[in-house]
C-alpha cells in the first residue's frame, strides 16, 4: 500500500539469467512477498532463485503480470481452502491457454509455483495434470506421462481384485 | 528423457495435491499405473479429501431387478463330492426374481436354510431363497445409518450366530464418518423367526479413513479391529462386550493393515501378516481364554514369530482341525499364490504350544492345470465383467460335513456364441490331487456369481 506501484524488483534465476518486474507482479508470489518484507531498505543485488530457471521464471512472470492486481487468496482456514478444491477441474480460457504447454514446462511451473507458493498457479497446474488424468486408463496414464509399470503380476492382480467394483459398473 | 517420467520430479506432497484434484474414479485407476502412485492412493490424508469431495461414490449399479439361479446340480454337497463330475450340463435349478435396488450382495447359509444378503445405504433385505418369494424375509432400515457411502465407506459383513437353538445372523456394518469417529454397527437377526426384533449395538471406533482399517469377524464371537493407530488394536467379543486392547507386534502400519489376517482355533485366534519387503510371514496368537474376561491391561500375544517365507498377497487362512495329530490345536494356514499359468499352494502349519514354543512346517505344492487358464486368487466370490469373461477364483474350503479341506476354482467365459460356460475346478487338498471339468450353461448374462461352501449362486441383473 505504502510502497509506490512502480517499484522494480530484480531476481536471479538458477541460470543466471535476471529478470526486472514491477513489486506488486512479483508479490503475487507469497515467498518473495515475504522477502520484501523482511528487507526494509532499499536493496540492488537481485533476488537470487535458485530452485527457479529462466525459461520458466519467464512463464510463471507472464502469469503474475496478467493476474496482478487481483486479490490474493486469504490462506486463513482450511475450510476455504477444502471450498477451493471443490471438484473444479475448470481452468479460466485465458490460464487455460497459458498452461498450455509441453509436458516438462508444466510440471516445472508446478514446482516453480510450490516454490515460489503462487497459490492459484499451483492449482491451474494441479488442474491441469489432474484433467490430463481423467478418464484415462491405467496404461494410458502410463504411456501418457512415461511410466514403467513396476508391479509383478501378482501385485497387479491383487490391486485389480482391490479395485474390481470401481471397473465393473 | 524417453526413460524417465516427469512425474520421478514431483516429489510426494505435490503429487498429492495433484492427486487431489482428481476424482475417486481417476484415483482408483491411478493405483493401477505404478507402486508409487499406489502408495499415494492410499494415503490416508488424500483420501480424507476425497470423502469431503465425493461421499457419494458407490459402485452404485444401475438395477432394479434381480435374477438369481440357483445352480443345483453344482451344489456338490460333500457328501456326494467324487461323483459331482457327472454332471456335465447344467440347468439353473430355479430362478427368483427379487425386485429392489442392490449394492452389497452376500450369500449366507445358515443352516439347512440359504438367504441371500442385499444391502444399501441404511437398508438391508434378507431374502429366504427357499420360500421363492418376492418379498424379503427381513428387511430393516436404520435411518441413523444413512450417511452418504464412500469408498469402502461402509460395508457389511455376514456371520452365523448360534444361541438358545435357533440360527442367526450378525451383520456388522462398519461406517466411515470423516471427520467424526467412525462407527461399527452390529445387528443380531434371526430370519428364520421374522417377528424377532433386529437388536443393535454400536460401537465408536477412532475415525481412521477407509484404508487403513481392517475388520475381520471370528467365530461369530470376536471381531479383530486394527488400525496403524495405537489407540485401535482390538478384539471386541461380541458375546460379553468387551473391547480386549493387544499389544500387537506386528509390524502395523497403514500400508499393511490391509493384509492382515486372521484365523482362529479352537484354543486361540492367530493374526497373520505378510511382509513383501522382507519375504516373511510373521504371526502371533492371543489365547482364547484371555479373550473370555475383561482386563485392564493390554494383550500380549501368547506366541509370536516369522517364518523365513512370504505367503502371497490375499493369503486366507484356515483353521483345519488336527485332531488325531501329535500336536492338537494346530492351525493349518492355506494361501494360494499364482503367476499364471503356474499356480501353487501353501500350506503353513502352526502348532502353539505352552510356554511360547512354536513348531511350524510348510508344504509348496504345484496345482497348476497345465492351462492358463487359472487364476488363482483369494476371493469369495466370482465377480464377472460386465464384458463377458469373468475372472477364475480359487478358495481354500473346509467341508464342513466331512472336515476335509478343499479347494475350489471356478471359471465363467462368454463363448463366441454369446452362451457361458462354467468350470469348476477342486482339488482334495487330503489326496492332494484335483480334477476340473466344464459345464455348460444355456445363456444368461451372469453377472456375480455367489458361493459359500457347498452352493453357486449365480445373480442376474435386468
Amino acid at each position: 500500500m505504502a510502497a509506490p506501484a512502480t517499484q522494480q524488483i530484480k531476481i536471479r534465476c538458477n541460470d543466471e539469467k535476471e529478470f526486472t518486474v514491477d513489486r506488486d507482479v512479483l508479490e503475487r508470489s507469497v515467498l518473495i512477498k515475504n522477502m520484501l518484507e523482511d528487507v526494509t531498505e532499499q536493496q540492488d543485488a537481485p533476488i537470487p532463485l535458485p530452485n527457479v530457471s529462466g525459461p520458466v521464471m519467464a512463464k510463471v512472470l507472464e502469469y503474475c503480470t496478467h493476474h496482478r492486481g487481483e486479490p490474493l487468496p486469504s490462506a486463513d482456514t482450511e475450510q476455504s481452502q477444502d471450498e477451493t478444491r471443490k471438484r473444479t477441474t475448470d481452468i479460466s480460457e485465458w490460464d487455460q491457454k497459458f498452461i498450455t504447454v509441453d509436458q516438462e514446462m508444466l510440471f516445472e511451473i508446478i514446482l516453480a509455483a510450490n516454490y515460489l507458493d503462487i497459490k492459484s498457479l499451483l492449482d491451474v497446474g494441479c488442474k491441469t495434470v489432474a484433467n490430463m488424468i481423467k478418464g484415462k486408463t491405467p496404461e494410458e496414464i502410463r504411456k501418457l506421462f512415461n511410466i514403467v509399470n513396476d508391479f509383478t503380476p501378482e501385485e497387479e492382480a491383487q490391486i485389480k481384485k482391490e479395485n474390481e467394483w470401481a471397473e465393473d459398473r | 528423457m524417453a526413460s524417465t517420467s516427469y512425474w520421478d520430479h514431483i516429489p510426494d506432497d505435490l503429487a498429492l495435491l495433484i492427486l487431489l484434484h482428481s476424482s475417486p474414479i481417476d484415483i482408483v485407476s491411478l493405483r493401477l499405473v505404478s507402486k508409487r502412485f499406489w502408495t499415494l492412493s492410499r494415503d490416508f490424508i488424500l483420501w480424507r479429501a476425497v470423502y469431503k469431495q465425493s461421499p457419494l461414490l458407490l459402485p452404485k449399479l444401475p438395477i432394479q431387478e434381480l435374477l438369481v439361479h440357483e445352480i443345483d446340480q453344482l451344489l456338490c454337497r460333500s457328501q456326494r463330492f467324487h461323483n459331482c463330475w457327472d454332471y456335465p450340463i447344467c440347468h439353473p435349478k430355479t430362478i427368483h426374481r427379487l425386485t429392489c435396488p442392490v449394492t452389497i450382495i452376500q450369500h449366507t447359509k445358515i443352516a439347512l436354510h440359504r438367504y441371500l444378503f442385499l444391502a444399501q445405504h441404511s437398508r438391508f433385505w434378507i431374502y429366504d431363497l427357499a420360500l421363492h418369494s418376492e418379498s424379503p424375509t427381513i428387511s430393516y432400515e436404520d435411518e441413523s445409518l444413512d450417511i452418504p457411502w464412500g469408498i469402502n465407506g461402509s460395508s457389511y459383513q455376514c456371520s452365523e450366530v448360534y444361541e438358545n437353538g435357533s440360527w442367526g445372523l450378525y451383520i456388522v456394518r462398519t461406517t466411515i464418518r470423516v471427520p467424526e469417529d467412525d462407527q461399527i454397527t452390529i445387528y443380531r437377526c434371526f430370519p428364520s423367526e421374522p417377528d424377532q426384533q433386529i437388536s443393535k449395538l454400536s460401537l465408536i471406533i477412532p475415525a481412521v479413513g477407509p484404508m487403513g482399517i481392517r475388520l475381520i469377524t471370528l467365530r461369530d464371537e470376536f471381531i479383530v479391529y486394527i488400525h496403524p493407530n495405537k489407540a485401535g488394536r482390538f478384539i471386541y467379543n461380541l458375546r460379553t462386550q468387551e473391547h480386549h486392547f493387544i499389544e500387537t507386534r506386528l509390524p502395523v502400519d497403514s500400508s499393511f493393515v490391509q493384509d492382515i489376517n486372521a484365523v482362529s482355533s479352537s484354543t486361540h485366534i492367530v493374526l497373520i501378516l505378510g511382509d513383501q519387503d522382507h519375504n516373511k510371514t510373521s504371526f502371533e496368537a492371543y489365547p482364547l481364554k484371555d479373550l473370555s474376561e475383561p482386563s485392564e491391561l493390554p494383550l500380549q500375544p501368547s506366541h509370536y514369530g516369522n517364518t523365513d517365507f512370504l505367503c502371497p498377497p490375499g493369503v486366507l487362512v484356515h483353521e483345519r482341525s488336527t485332531s488325531g495329530s501329535s500336536y492338537p490345536n494346530a492351525l493349518e494356514i492355506l494361501s494360494i499364490g499364482s503367476s499364471p499359468p503356474t499356480a501353487s499352494l501353501l500350506i503353513m502349519r502352526l502348532h502353539l504350544l505352552p510356554g511360547g514354543r512354536i513348531i511350524e512346517s510348510l508344504e509348496d505344492l504345484d496345482i497348476s492345470d497345465g492351462s492358463n487358464a487359472w487364476q488363482f486368487i483369494s476371493h469369495c466370490f466370482i465377480h464377472s465383467s460386465g464384458k463377458g469373461v469373468s475372472r477364475s477364483i480359487g478358495l481354500p474350503v473346509i467341508s464342513r460335513v466331512t472336515g476335509q479341506p478343499y479347494l475350489q476354482g471356478y471359471q465363467i467365459r462368454r463363448k463366441e456364441d454369446g452362451r457361458l460356460s462354467l468350470q469348476i475346478c477342486k482339488f482334495l487338498l487330503g489326496d492332494l490331487d484335483y480334477d476340473s471339468q466344464v459345464y455348460a450353461f444355456d445363456g444368461f448374462a451372469g453377472r456375480i456369481c455367489l458361493r459359500s461352501d457347498t452352493d453357486i449362486l449365480v445373480l442376474e441383473y435386468t
